[in-house]
């Protein structure tokens, strides 16, 4: 394992609000790690720190090994994509792209060389004339990646690059920054509040909340086991219910719901159920798995996410389930009731 | 909708004939009146006749052009002058201190314009005056012995010149820089641009609307200004302004004035074109 970026036990404190407490991570060569969390829990301020633009008040960033420790953003072998792309409005595509690499005085035949390869690799052959104020949100977003890449740092940051763009071109986007990373391998480091970007995009998520992380971890882990009940609740959609009260092997929740869990810590205070897990008319021989009735009261139709609004039967609980979009569940309607199971395993309390 | 339309119509041309009277009573009759004077000169039964006469005078007469050419050259050093004091009082009102900073200061640019030109043009004769308080401070302190000569010369004549334009410079600038992101100057930083990079690459290139614009106001108002070279200036910094000034009221030759006037008309357009096409501003552009 080869860790291009380590961040040691970091804090930055402002006059009287601490943006980044304590975090503690490290990035490998050629992966996509993403930060994710709501805005205002200090995801922004930790990027800045790694680019250089703010000093952290305590603990170090290393990048290959090297402590960053005073050397300036334009020293670092870090490049940035903004939030706003910040794209230079009086220059071209071209002349945007050739920035950096003007800068370091190469010879004009390796820039033009360069700059020719990136835009092509971009997609974006062909638009070298253009002004960038001509250019659609997503040619612009190409062109501030590009801009970046070509300078080929140690490490891209990116500052959610995608929240400007429609929901169509932001899905699009995703699968082919995604794709970039994978074909170029430089190592992104990308900061977002949009859940689906980290979990499509990463290869490791970290969540962050109120200036700490809460889990770092693969996609498919922080989704299956959430450490953290912020987690729960930040990834993915769930139903949260409070607990009541906790005996050996079975729960009860505030609004009156009992519920087997066989390993339970007693100091359990919440549970969390995705809508996903629920299992409709779950089949007899299912083992470890708790079943229990309920009646419809809406259907809240949104294609493939459709969800039913549901009371769980003999309590005071609203449960959403998710109901797949096929034959088999066709004729449902409001005020039916229906079988549901959910595995011991789905049930996660914290 | 007719009715609509009709009122629509009224609105229409109440709008627009205050506009109209404007155009033609102040600027169109006269400027066509003048023009046609210009083209005229007295023959010896005293009657006018139609004559180039006072624009070959213009030609013949060395005096002349060579005012014609400094009030020029002057101008554009003042507007250079003016833009090199003007940035970075602007690129710090917008982006180095506090807005509330800002504000205060902005206020404290203003009040010269508030009194007046002339009243700021005594204010300078008082100051650079052979003892006025410059010199009577230097020759408190020991610095110098005799007083130096700073009012009516040239330099006096800019030093007022550029007082009362450059806050001309400093809004436009202000407004273009306004509206620039930070982060631009941070993604330039990023990809490893040094500080002289950076302002020559990307603030200026940014602000240049703005800095077109504030350069032709501020050449437009000192090339026409009057009060400054008259008072300020000395007897070798004629101004072209103090010649046409001349004709109209001291020889009360109208038509040589007209057609100095015209002259000037032309130079000062003819200069901000040839500034325009070197500097690939667009008036379009510069004036939104």
């Amino acid at each position: 394992m080869n860790n291009i970026l380590e961040i040691k036990n970091l804090s930055k404190h402002f006059d009287d609000v601490t943006a980044v407490k304590n975090v503690d991570f490290a990035v490998e060569e050629g992966g996509f790690f993403s930060i994710l969390g709501s805005s205002g829990c200090g995801k922004t301020t930790l990027l800045r720190i790694i680019a250089g633009f703010q000093q952290e008040s305590e603990g170090d960033v290393i990048i290959r090994g090297q402590s960053m420790k005073g050397i300036p953003p334009e020293k670092r072998p870090v490049n940035i994509v903004f939030q706003n792309l910040a794209l230079f409005p009086m220059m071209n595509v071209r002349e945007n792209v050739a920035f950096g690499l003007k800068r370091q005085k190469l010879r004009k035949g390796d820039i033009n060389y360069k700059v020719n390869e990136m835009l092509e690799r971009v997609g974006l052959h062909g638009y070298e004339n253009k002004k960038v104020t001509d250019l659609s949100g997503g040619q612009r977003q190409r062109v501030a990646i590009a801009r970046s890449l070509v300078m080929n740092p140690s490490i891209l940051l990116l500052d959610e690059p995608l929240g400007a763009l429609d929901r169509k071109l932001r899905e699009h986007m995703k699968v082919e920054l995604k794709l970039l990373q994978k074909e170029i391998g430089t190592t992104f480091v990308y900061i977002t509040h949009d859940q689906s970007e980290a979990l499509v995009m990463s290869d490791k998520v970290a969540v962050m909340h109120d200036g700490q992380f809460e889990q770092i971890d693969t996609p498919r882990n922080l989704y299956k086991n959430p450490k953290t009940s912020f987690v729960a609740g930040f990834v993915g959609d769930s139903n949260r219910f409070e607990l009541q009260s906790t005996e050996a092997g079975s729960m009860t929740t505030k609004g009156g719901w009992t519920l087997p869990q066989p390993d339970l810590n007693g100091s359990a205070k919440e549970l969390y159920i995705r809508p996903e897990a629920l299992i409709l008319n779950p089949a007899n021989n299912l083992n470890d798995v708790d079943r229990f009735e309920v009646t419809i009261k809406t259907i809240l139709f949104d294609g493939s996410s459709t969800k039913l609004s549901t009371m769980v039967s003999g309590s005071n609980e609203e449960l959403l389930i998710s109901l797949p979009q096929n034959a088999q569940f066709e004729g449902i309607e409001e005020g039916h009731t229906l079988n549901v199971g959910i595995h011991h395993n789905d049930l996660k309390c914290f | 909708m007719r009715n609509n339309k009709h009122s629509f119509n009224i609105t229409f041309y109440l709008l627009i004939v205050p506009v109209l009277i404007w155009l033609i009573f102040m600027i169109v009759i006269p400027h066509a009146e003048l023009l046609i004077s210009s083209f005229q000169v007295e023959d010896d039964n005293g009657d006018m006749v139609f004559s180039f006469g006072n624009y070959i005078e213009f030609f013949t007469q060395k005096i002349y052009w060579l005012t014609f050419v400094k009030t020029a050259a002057y101008s554009i050093g003042v507007t250079l002058l003016a833009f090199i004091i003007a940035f970075p009082i602007a690129f710090y009102l917008t982006k180095v201190t506090s807005k509330k900073n800002a504000a205060f200061l902005m206020l404290l640019l203003l009040i010269p314009l508030w009194v007046g030109e002339l009243v700021t043009v005594y204010g300078w004769m008082v100051l650079l005056g052979d003892h006025g308080v410059i010199n009577h401070f230097l020759m408190t302190i020991g610095i110098i012995n005799e007083p130096i000569n700073m009012l009516y010369t040239n330099f006096s004549m800019v030093v007022g010149l550029l007082y009362m334009s450059m806050l001309f410079m400093v809004i436009p600038v202000m407004s273009t820089l306004q509206s620039m992101d930070d982060s631009l100057i941070e993604a330039a930083c990023d990809l490893g641009a040094s500080k002289w990079d950076i302002f020559t690459k990307i603030i200026i290139p940014y602000s240049m609307p703005g800095i077109t614009s504030g350069a032709i106001i501020v050449f437009m108002l000192v090339i026409g200004d009057y009060l400054a070279p008259n008072l300020l200036g000395g007897k070798n910094s004629l101004w072209f302004t103090e010649q046409i000034y001349n004709d109209f009221l001291q020889t009360f030759n109208w038509n040589e004035g007209a057609a100095f006037g015209f002259l000037l008309l032309m130079l000062s357009s003819g200069i901000i074109w040839l500034a325009l096409k070197l500097s690939g501003q667009k008036l379009e552009k510069v004036g939104a």
